[in-house]
């Protein structure tokens, strides 16, 4: 009978949840709760505040690390509480960390495309790494679709790039085996440009939903039993708590660059080698630094096989592909991925670091 | 140690029986209790947990496996192509009807609504939402206070001096490529940043070079 209590009660707690955000709105970013890493914003324009986190202990790296994370969710997942954050994984091995805090878009923001974000934003916030450090070379870690906006900066800008970590990236949009795959492209492009002619902007409800709907047992119930499963682990609760917080931290997606990623993944433009940011093609090729591609292989929300084939479309000698069972956000905040996946990113970059 | 309770004898003080219960103590009674036939009890009740803790691992098993078909179940209609085509369809035809409704609702009310000195719902809703957009970036400042300083707009100052820097160069080297003289430009951004304190003393930027002339 307790059983079914406490999963009432986390059943509950969760729904108050989803209902709240619809009611007040997503992903405000005055609900992010307290960083487990101090931070300092060194930089803010256009859609981009750029955070930078010290690096600690004896053993500093040289070469800044710039993490780009994806639009669509606030980024304190990577900062999620002490003994549970990458970004305090990191700077604890030495890592001088820079972290675009993506900006969330207003209604007037909808003419935010991917030349905005990778050419204006992303590029500003790589400038001001090079004049606040006086280094001409940084690492780029982009996660998800970040690491897509990371890979196009690298092509486009190459010179400014030491090395690249994409971190689950959906690249390729041929194969089709997720349900997450059949849904986007289900989506016609003309049910694109209605949504953005209507709100202007990706809602960030829509977006909340979208995902929702691909697993709704799971959203609806598997969950909190799951939590309730868990409970007798130490600190799981906390996690799971703030976790959830993160799961309703959806921000809206500019209109254009909405447009422009339903278009991209429509006719796999990024892979065959014509998706034009701007008025330059990104083209793959141009990107020669050292790449570390990693891939989740228990990841049901970007496929591996669509991560796969980046190391093959890259001029780069120095690249490989990095298999870990985990699943996308078990990549970033997992233990298990803490203690196994992240020591190999570092050593991958610390080995580059000269 | 044995509690006073297992032993049967002490039970037989017990006024709150039944006639069964009496008849069943007086036999415990009368027959000697061998070390052997406690560790059977006690063998016995150890089984009896471990057949609760089978029940209740079995329990889970069944749920995991009602979640499983599920999720498998779900994973099915969203894979299949019909089911795509006809959501892919049913999305556009809803979010047009919607779409035709905002339209004609607000062809129909905006008339109306400023006749009688009140605003249209999209108007209220990208105010809304504008506000909203605004409280947060206030609240980020106010956050944000502590850690950014003067610093910060320093750098934003000297990325936008070298932004400025690189176009006039671009601008300049477009004009000489068409044959005309380059103009004036403004002077290097090596100035801009000499001012700035803390700034590292070698500049091996691109951006630091003298790219101004």
């Amino acid at each position: 009978m307790s059983a079914i209590n406490e999963i009432a009660s986390l059943w509950m707690e969760g729904t108050m949840r989803t209902l709240d955000a619809f009611r007040t709105g997503f992903g405000a970013t005055m609900d992010d709760p307290p960083p487990a890493t101090r931070s300092r914003v060194i930089y803010e324009s256009g859609l981009v505040r750029l955070r930078h986190y010290e690096a600690r202990g004896e053993n500093q790296k040289r070469v800044p690390l710039l993490l780009i994370y994806s639009l669509i969710k606030r980024p304190f997942i990577l900062d999620l509480q002490p003994g549970r954050s990458v970004v305090e994984y990191l700077t604890k091995q030495g890592f001088d960390v820079y972290l675009i805090d993506w900006i969330p878009p207003r209604t007037d923001d909808r003419n935010h495309g991917f030349n905005e974000y990778v050419n204006t934003d992303i590029a500003n916030a790589v400038r001001a790494i090079q004049i606040y450090t006086g280094i001409q070379q940084i690492s780029i870690l982009g996660y998800c679709f970040g690491a897509l906006l990371g890979l196009m900066y690298s092509a486009l800008h190459s010179g400014n790039v030491k090395n690249l970590v994409t971190l689950t990236i959906p690249l390729d949009t041929s194969p089709r085996q997720l349900p997450i795959e059949h849904l986007t492209a289900a989506m016609t492009s003309r049910s694109a440009k209605t949504i953005v002619e209507m709100y202007g902007n990706a809602p960030a409800w829509m977006i909340y939903s979208f995902f929702n709907t691909l697993a709704p047992t799971h959203h609806m119930l598997d969950k909190f039993v799951g939590a309730y499963r868990s409970s007798a682990r130490p600190g799981y609760l906390d996690t799971f708590k703030l976790f959830e917080r993160w799961l309703h931290s959806d921000v809206p997606m500019a209109g254009r660059i909405f447009l422009e990623t339903s278009e991209m993944w429509r006719e796999n433009s990024l892979v065959k080698g014509t998706m034009k940011v701007g008025e330059s093609i990104a083209d793959l090729t141009r990107i020669a630094m050292p790449l570390l591609n990693v891939i989740g292989d228990r990841d049901d929300i970007v496929n591996p096989a669509s991560s796969e084939p980046l190391p093959e479309l890259v001029s780069s000698e120095d690249k490989q592909n990095l298999h870990y069972p985990t699943g996308h956000m078990g990549a970033a905040i997992s233990a298990d991925s803490l203690k196994r996946l992240w020591p190999q990113i570092t050593n991958w970059l610390s080995a580059r670091d000269a | 140690m044995a509690d006073d309770n297992d032993n049967p004898r002490s039970k037989l003080n017990s006024t709150d029986t039944t006639f069964s219960d009496e008849i069943l103590k007086l036999a415990q009674c009368l027959m000697p209790e061998p070390p052997t036939s406690k560790v059977k009890r006690l063998v016995a009740d150890i089984t009896n947990k471990g057949i609760d803790r089978q029940l209740h691992e079995l329990g889970w098993k069944a749920y995991d496996t009602v979640i499983g078909a599920a999720n498998n179940a779900t994973n099915r209609v969203f894979t299949s192509p019909t089911v795509g085509n006809v959501l892919g369809g049913a999305i556009d035809i809803m979010l047009r009807y919607q779409r035709f409704n905002v339209a004609v609702a607000g062809a129909f009310f905006s008339a109306l609504w400023p006749a009688v000195g009140l605003p249209s719902a999209t108007e209220v809703e990208s105010i809304r939402s504008d506000v909203r957009a605004m409280r947060e970036e206030l609240r980020d400042a106010v956050a944000d206070r502590d850690s950014k300083d003067d610093f910060a707009s320093e750098v934003h100052a000297a990325v936008r001096e070298s932004i400025i820097s690189q176009q006039a160069v671009e601008r300049a080297a477009a004009q000489e490529s068409n044959g005309q003289a380059a103009p004036e430009t403004r002077k290097s951004s090596v100035y801009q940043f000499s001012v700035w304190s803390g700034w590292p003393s070698t500049d091996p930027m691109e951006l630091g070079e003298d790219v101004g002339n």
